[in-house]
C-alpha cells in the first residue's frame, strides 16, 4: 500500500501518542526492509536532530535532547562530511556519501558473552511486577549467569 | 522537501512522542550495528551497518545511551511473569556484555613489545577482554533486549 508523506508521519506520531508501538519490535522489523527504506528513516532522524540542535528558541525541557542532537552532528555526521541537511536532501544521498566497507580488510574483533532467557520459565505470581522490578530481575539474574560464563571462559570472538 | 517537512512535523509533538521517535531510530541503528558486529551482515546492509556501528561507538557510548527497554516490551514480559499473558508468543530476553577491539591498535601495542600479531596468537585480545569484562560485569553494564514481540 502506498502511503503519502503526511499520512506516514501522522500514523507514526499517532501510534506514539497512543503508546501502541514497541520500538524494539519495529526496529527489528525495519532491518528486514529494503535498504532504501532504512536509509530514509536514518535520514529523517538526522534531519530531526539537525532541527533540534540548540538555538535561542529551544525550550528548556528539550535541552538534553538538543545537546544530544548537537553531539551527534559535531562528533559524527560532520566528520563524515555532512555539514548541512541539504547534503542528505535526496533519497540515496546518504548511501552515496558512505564508503563501501565491502572488501575492506577486517579491522575489528567483537568479544561477547551472551545469555538468553525464556520469561515463561520465571513466572512468579507472588510478586507485584512493575517495569523497574522486571528490569532489575533480569539484570541480577544475568549478572550472576554472565559472570559464571566469564569464569568458564565461555566467550565468543568474531572478526568483522 | 519531504524529509525536512517530516522532521518539522515530529518537532511539533510533545516531548514523549519525540522521545519515542528517537528511541525507535536509535533502536534501528543498534540493530544494524548488532548485525554488522556479528560478522553476518548481508552485503546490501554493510554500508548502513558500518555507519550504525561508528555512530554507536562515537556518539551513543559517549552519551551513555544504553539500549532502551521500551514500555510495550516491559508490559509483555510483566504479563508473562505474573501469569496473565493471553498470547503464547516465544518472547526471549537476551542479555549481553560485549566489547570491540580495533585490530590496528592491538598491532601497535604488540609492536611496542616487539611481538607480532601471529606470535601473540590472540593472547593480548584475551587479556584485554578479561580486564574489560571484569569492569563491565562489576558495573552490571550488560545490555538487556527483548525479542520475539
Amino acid at each position: 500500500m502506498k502511503m503519502n508523506h503526511d499520512k506516514f508521519i501522522e500514523a507514526m506520531t499517532n501510534s506514539f501518542e497512543d503508546n501502541r508501538v514497541s520500538t524494539y519490535a519495529v526496529a527489528e522489523a525495519i532491518v528486514r526492509e529494503p535498504v532504501a527504506i532504512q536509509e530514509r528513516l536514518i535520514t529523517l532522524f538526522m534531519h530531526y536532530l539537525y532541527q533540534i540542535k540548540p538555538s535561542v528558541v529551544m525550550p528548556e525541557h528539550m535541552l538534553d535532547l538538543s545537546n544530544f542532537a548537537q553531539a551527534s552532528w559535531e562528533q559524527y555526521f560532520e566528520l563524515l562530511g555532512i555539514s548541512e541537511t541539504s547534503d542528505i536532501g535526496q533519497h540515496g544521498d546518504l548511501l552515496e556519501l558512505l564508503s563501501d566497507p565491502e572488501g575492506a580488510e577486517s579491522g575489528w574483533t567483537n568479544i561477547k558473552i551472551e545469555k538468553e532467557y525464556l520469561p515463561h520459565n520465571y513466572v512468579d505470581e507472588s510478586i507485584a511486577w512493575n517495569k523497574e522490578s522486571v528490569e532489575q530481575f533480569f539484570r541480577e539474574l544475568s549478572t550472576k549467569d554472565l559472570r559464571a560464563m566469564f569464569e568458564k571462559k565461555d566467550i565468543q570472538f568474531n572478526e568483522f | 522537501m519531504f524529509t525536512t517537512f517530516a522532521a518539522a512535523e515530529i518537532l511539533k509533538h510533545r516531548r514523549a512522542v519525540q522521545e519515542s521517535f528517537i528511541v525507535l531510530a536509535i533502536s534501528h541503528l543498534q540493530e544494524l550495528s548488532r548485525l554488522y558486529k556479528s560478522g553476518k551482515c548481508p552485503a546490501r546492509l554493510k554500508k548502513l551497518g558500518k555507519f550504525a556501528f561508528d555512530y554507536e561507538r562515537t556518539v551513543l557510548e559517549g552519551a551513555g545511551f544504553a539500549r532502551q527497554i521500551d514500555f510495550k516490551a516491559q508490559e509483555r514480559v510483566m504479563e508473562i511473569l505474573d501469569g496473565t499473558e493471553k498470547k503464547n508468543t516465544p518472547i526471549r530476553v537476551i542479555t549481553t556484555v560485549e566489547y570491540q577491539l580495533d585490530k590496528s591498535e592491538i598491532e601497535l601495542d604488540l609492536e611496542e613489545d616487539g611481538i607480532s600479531l601471529e606470535d601473540d596468537g590472540g593472547n593480548r585480545i584475551r587479556e584485554i577482554a578479561t580486564e574489560v569484562f571484569e569492569y563491565l560485569l562489576e558495573e552490571e553494564m550488560q545490555s538487556i533486549r527483548i525479542v520475539g514481540l
